[in-house]
């Protein structure tokens, strides 16, 4: 008897805090489909009258260019993932496979250097930007982020616990340590890689401050930063400030439904906070 | 032995491939380099005609109009001699820039200027008793006026250099503005590329083949770290030596034209910084008490409640899957767009709480726009305590994944009770995972800046509530269109202080408690 109250105390504890955790995304997604009036009832309505009221999404897509926000995001997210995932890969084999003087001393000091805010760094990137006169352009979204002294951190961990009788068998062969990085390293370390990939990737795409900092005009902004701009320059209602939002939204949470256990994972190892 | 012949062919191919590619780039930084000096040079000589033009335009017309109103005690003659100026100014100047522009002798044009000068004056003059004085005085002193002015125009002409040219060129409206600001590191690194590939050769045509294959095996962890170092050096190292630096340039400023500046060096920024000015309010103080406050209630509410959570997700339950998804939704999104849901569920009069509130018979409460300053940070500390219980509940639970289940098999032999096994054996067991949560909570809950951006509509300063990021970043771009770099590094320091110390916590508290 004891143990079933329990049960059910375990569970309705759960439930309740999954609850509150997915209750802002259905308020979101429930309210972008509300009408004008419908959001100025009090108390409010849990769902919206009609579903498949897709007249917010229409306004909020007329209203600021999301079509151009969206593709700037992708664009930046894939030259950004694309170009750190090659550095890392080489960095992290360098530092865990080939033997030069300093190694180990070097990679202590890039670890040291983890500790530095990266709101210490803006300020001089800022500066760079400027100076290099990318300033408000794409170049400037992508440039800064293209070696992660994390992610080598990450990778090189994977790749010092791949037995050194691989490497040595390879080298008999007469295979160049470039083609057992691509042939045997990399495809043993996918998981790893995979893992790097979707947290750089979703650094990539949620990234706010340093777009906000480094655009100007509309036809750059990525998509968190245009929807900040829309919501405090458009001054617009609440139902399509949600609709946008869930625009936004959206593709994250299709990714982490299909890649849930590979982001855990990445989470759990990496420690850092998304 | 066949593999270790081919490694050897690889080593050698290999410097012979460094060489021509050093060579190549360091080349491309020289031309560079020097494309963007004498870019530099050829804006400076551009500029030093017209600052000519301008310096004997402007001299020309004041020393030659107080030599001759001295000339004379009358008030209306020295009206009529300045009418005579006014009424050649605009022809002068084009006759300046003629002569100049034709390569005519410099004191020539000064003397035509001062002579068409003089004659329109002699002309307005006529008739009047001044007139003779007047004109001997201009004859008596035309060839001293000549020489002064020969002399201020030179010195203005040396006052433009290539450096001061530098300082005052518009990245917006300057072509190559890159190569021409950087002339000299795109220099001395094409110099030092290139001298790298003349050792390479050397090397590599002095040693035997067995040698070549050493310098050859050298060179290639080089090749597999460039690109990563490329990045790190100009992106971390440079920006984190720079800042330290800049954090001693006193109101070190970026101006309208991108060009930089201090006044001098000193503390001057961290005085600012931390003690603010005589009679203003401490801006950067307040928004360290606020983010220390943030910090001191946001980690470890999440703290317990994530070890609850986590434990509970740590039982043996169905629809794990389902439940994990839940809990770590929030992890992934967008923080400006659940910020967002956040603001309208604390709308004040259409807004979700407020309706829970009213249900259970309170009072609306004015969340967002109140400005009381324990009200807005109870909204940010539940909004703070929402988005950061995913990631530490997920450290906890594969802490507890990692406790020895054998442990409470044999604790519930003993008859432990779950109460007793849950604070005797997971607490203590789960420690240095706790650590480590409190730890990374407290550095990321430190720089906490989205959430007040978005929260209060991008302007938190307007309700009290600044954070510490928020200071820097509002003092790079601040709101009148000035970039106050110094004060930010100085506040970016400070922070990095805060960290730092947060960093050494953690290594001591992670060798203390080591698993067991």
């Amino acid at each position: 008897m004891k143990r079933v109250v329990l049960r059910t105390l375990l569970y309705l504890l759960l439930i309740l805090g999954a609850l509150i955790m997915v209750f802002p995304f259905y308020w979101m997604i429930a309210s972008s489909f509300k009408t004008a009036a419908e959001m100025n009832l009090f108390p409010p309505r849990m769902a919206p009258s009609n579903w498949f009221n897709f007249d917010n999404y229409v306004t909020a897509w007329h209203t600021a260019p999301f079509g151009t926000y969206f593709l700037n995001s992708i664009v930046v997210c894939f030259c950004s993932v694309g170009v750190v995932m090659f550095t890392t890969i080489l960095a992290a084999f360098a530092f865990s496979r080939l033997k030069f003087p300093g190694r180990d001393l070097l990679f202590t000091l890039l670890l040291s250097m983890m500790m530095i805010p990266f709101e210490l760094l803006v300020i001089t990137n800022y500066q760079t930007m400027v100076k290099l006169g990318i300033y408000d352009t794409l170049y400037a979204l992508v440039l800064p982020f293209t070696s992660s002294i994390f992610y080598t951190y990450i990778l090189r961990n994977f790749f010092m616990s791949i037995p050194d009788s691989l490497y040595y068998s390879a080298q008999v062969d007469g295979s160049s340590n470039w083609k057992y990085l691509w042939k045997v390293m990399v495809p043993i370390a996918r998981p790893s890689l995979v893992t790097i990939l979707l947290l750089n990737a979703m650094a990539s795409w949620n990234s706010f401050m340093w777009p906000k900092l480094v655009i100007v005009h509309d036809e750059f902004r990525t998509l968190p930063y245009g929807l900040f701009t829309f919501t405090t320059e458009s001054g617009s209602n609440n139902e399509i400030i949600m609709a946008a939002a869930t625009m936004v939204v959206l593709p994250m949470l299709i990714l982490f439904l299909f890649a849930r256990k590979q982001i855990v994972r990445g989470v759990a190892r990496g420690g850092i906070k998304g | 032995m066949v593999g270790i012949k081919r490694k050897h062919r690889r080593g050698v191919q290999r410097v012979l491939v460094h060489v021509v590619l050093f060579a190549l780039i360091g080349l491309i930084g020289i031309g560079l380099g020097v494309a963007g000096r004498s870019l530099l040079a050829q804006k400076a000589e551009s500029e030093r005609l017209p600052a000519r033009v301008k310096a004997i335009h402007e001299n020309t017309e004041k020393l030659l109009k107080t030599a001759l109103q001295a000339a004379t005690d009358d008030a209306k003659a020295q009206k009529t001699i300045q009418t005579g100026f006014s009424a050649k100014k605009k022809n002068v100047k084009t006759a300046i820039e003629d002569g100049l522009n034709a390569g005519n002798d410099e004191r020539d044009v000064i003397r035509a200027a001062l002579e068409t000068y003089i004659a329109s004056v002699d002309a307005k003059l006529e008739g009047s008793d001044a007139q003779a004085a007047v004109k001997a005085e201009a004859e008596k002193k035309l060839d001293e006026i000549v020489e002064s002015i020969a002399g201020i125009t030179d010195g203005a002409a040396d006052a433009i250099t290539m450096a001061s040219v530098k300082k005052e060129m518009s990245v917006s409206s300057t072509k190559n503005y890159a190569i021409m600001f950087y002339w000299q590191a795109l220099l001395i690194i094409g110099a030092i590329l290139t001298a790298l590939a003349v050792l390479l050769l050397i090397l590599w045509l002095k040693r035997d083949e067995e040698g070549r294959a050493a310098l050859g095996a050298l060179l290639e962890p080089v090749d597999y770290l460039l690109p990563f170092f490329v990045g790190v050096c100009v992106f971390t190292f440079y920006p984190m030596i720079r800042v330290a630096v800049m954090s001693f340039q006193e109101k070190y400023t970026l101006g309208k034209n991108a060009n930089a500046s201090f006044i001098r060096w000193g503390l001057g920024n961290y005085k600012f910084v931390l003690f603010g000015l005589e009679g203003t309010t401490n801006i950067f103080m307040r928004s360290l008490r606020n983010t220390a406050l943030y910090v001191l209630l946001t980690v470890p509410i999440t703290a317990a409640l994530s070890i609850l959570m986590a434990y509970l997700l740590n039982q043996k339950i169905r629809f794990n899957g389902v439940f994990q998804t839940a809990y770590f939704i929030p992890m992934v999104t967008t923080a400006t767009a659940v910020g967002l849901v956040w603001r309208w569920m604390f709308n004040e009069n259409f807004g979700l709480i407020n309706a829970i509130i009213t249900t259970f018979g309170g009072e609306k409460i004015n969340w967002l726009q109140s400005g009381n300053h324990a009200v807005s940070m109870a909204v940010l500390v539940i909004y703070g305590v929402w988005s950061s219980l995913p990631f530490t509940i997920i450290l906890l639970l594969s802490g507890l994944q990692n406790i020895d289940e054998n442990l409470y098999t044999v604790a519930r032999v003993d008859g432990s009770g779950a109460a007793r096994i849950f604070f005797r054996i997971t607490v203590p067991l789960l420690s240095p995972t706790i650590g480590l949560v409190l730890i990374i909570n407290s550095i990321s809950a430190f720089k906490v800046y989205t959430d007040v951006v978005v929260l209060w509509n991008g302007t938190p300063e307007g309700y009290g509530m600044e954070t510490v990021a928020w200071y820097i970043y509002n003092n790079i771009n601040t709101a009148d269109g000035t970039h106050s770099l110094g004060y930010a590094a100085a506040a970016a320091m400070v922070l990095f202080l805060i960290i730092f110390v947060f960093t050494m916590v953690q290594k001591v508290i992670q060798r203390k408690w080591v698993y067991q």
